[in-house]
């Protein structure tokens, strides 16, 4: 090994291309059932220019990779990500990317979807909601653990078109806070939507929880239409579906997301494996030229 | 095949900053920042999609660059408070940016895990991130104080002060960022 640092920098550009072969998108068409699109979504997702960690065009990308039909970004307070995404990922190929915030107050998180510009935090949540819905959106309550009980009354709860009953929390938490929360919005307006998402910001967790919208069409429009009906279906992390019982038996086995072809998983463990290898020669490796 | 200047910076930080602010002028002195957001564009595209293709490492790279440029502000704010007589800009950068080996092998390696790890057990790599981050944090802060001893030439008690004020910025950074990513205003200035 005359020089460790070209060998290095030969495995970074092996690695990204590597990587770039295996960055093949899976054929994807939502279900069909009982006269309804069945779309798979994740309505609660971060991205870059909030917390997230990638931009949205890549994230509606990589939405598809994962067998999502749809995301919502839904950044906290603000949506300007979420407009850029919903502009560009039609024209790329990406999920249908519906805009939407995380309206983050101190006392409750509120999921926001469909809407087309930014609601204030400071107000009550049964206000917030309020203005969501005037705003053509649906009203979500994002993990609603024991800590974020406090801040919803009966009222936002009447008017809440949706809570998040799976979400990465309860994979160590459990699922009992979400369903105690659930059972408490049920008893409260019965016709409520059931919502699995990802609360995604990094790593790997895009779509593992997610949420079976029973649509008339596979639009922004469309799905805000089904969660504000409460047409949907969400598995919780014990995989008990939570939704309408005909809508349950409508879906049967929930499909799995897609596995990648093994040549294609292939080229990504050597991308990634050739291409951090080559960046820990980089750092640790000196130019023979200059010893 | 000889071990970088960055892995001399990190295992003896005293000697090799003494013996590196005597070296020449560096020819490339955006090398190294420009090196750091490359890493941090393959660590994100492996680490949230387990793949480094050109599409996710560009991105993440264009997103990201505002962590070296950050740490590029935060050299030339502290140079000038103490160092702009004794050596260059250019110098000062590439010097600082040596430094930061152990939080590009922390990176790294937490990449590698995150890559292998089923996302139903992602609430471990968040135990494993924050059970191992004090190391490159304390680890990079030896290394700052040898850098302001040695390449800023500061006493004891300037590079205490030159390293509260490096500090200051770094943080402040972080608080800027979650200010600006909307989900600590609320926290702070909100009652509901």
């Amino acid at each position: 090994m005359r020089n460790a640092r070209t060998i290095a920098a030969a495995l970074v550009i092996a690695g990204v291309a590597a990587g770039t072969a295996a960055d093949r998108l899976p054929e994807t068409r939502p279900l069909s059932r009982g006269g309804y699109l069945v779309l798979q979504a994740d309505l609660h997702v971060h991205s870059f220019l909030g917390d997230g960690t990638l931009w949205p065009w890549d994230l509606a990308l990589e939405a598809r990779r994962h067998g999502l039909d749809a995301i919502a970004i839904t950044n906290h307070n603000q949506i300007l990500a979420a407009r850029l995404g919903r502009w560009l990922a039609p024209r790329l190929g990406g999920a249908l990317v519906v805009a939407g915030e995380e309206i983050t107050a101190p006392r409750y998180h509120l999921i926001a979807v469909g809407i087309d510009r930014t609601i204030g935090w400071r107000e009550g949540p049964a206000r917030a909601i309020e203005e969501v819905h005037a705003r053509g959106g649906a009203a979500i309550a994002a993990h609603p653990t024991r800590f974020f009980w406090p801040g919803w009354d009966d009222a936002a709860l009447r008017s809440l078109d949706g809570a998040e009953v799976c979400h990465p929390l309860t994979y160590y938490q459990g699922p009992e806070h979400l369903r105690v929360f659930f059972s408490r919005f049920k008893s409260e307006n019965p016709g409520g939507a059931a919502i699995g998402s990802s609360d995604w910001h990094v790593f790997g967790s895009l779509g593992l929880c997610r949420t079976f919208v029973f649509a008339h069409e596979a639009s922004e429009r469309g799905l805000v239409e089904a969660v504000r009906s409460g047409r949907t279906v969400a598995y919780d992390v014990k995989g008990v579906p939570h939704g309408d019982a005909a809508l349950v038996a409508l879906l049967g086995t929930p499909p799995a997301p897609p596995i990648e072809p093994p040549a294609q998983a292939f080229l990504a463990l050597a991308g990634r494996i050739c291409a951090l290898a080559g960046m820990a020669g980089l750092c640790l490796f000196r130019s023979s030229r200059r010893s | 095949m000889g071990w970088s200047d960055a892995v001399r910076v990190s295992s003896h930080p005293a000697s090799a900053y003494t013996e590196l602010a005597r070296e020449p002028e560096p020819d490339r002195f955006l090398e190294l920042p420009l090196l750091a957001a490359l890493l941090l564009g393959i660590v994100f595209a492996v680490a949230d999609a387990g793949r480094p293709s050109l599409r996710l490492v560009a991105g993440c790279a264009v997103a990201w660059s505002f962590v070296p440029a950050l740490q590029i502000a935060s050299v030339a704010a502290s140079w000038l408070a103490f160092a702009r007589r004794r050596l260059s800009l250019r110098r000062a950068i590439h010097l600082h940016f040596l430094g930061h080996l152990p939080w590009s092998l922390w990176v790294i390696a937490l990449a590698a895990i995150a890559s292998a790890t089923a996302p139903q057990h992602e609430a471990d790599l968040w135990k494993l991130l924050f059970a191992t981050v004090a190391v490159p944090f304390l680890w990079s802060r030896a290394i700052g104080w040898h850098f302001f001893r040695r390449v800023y030439g500061l006493g004891q008690g300037g590079a205490v002060l030159a390293s509260l004020f490096h500090l200051a910025i770094v943080l402040g950074s972080i608080l800027g960022f979650f200010l600006v990513t909307g989900q600590l205003g609320p926290r702070i200035l909100g009652r509901q």
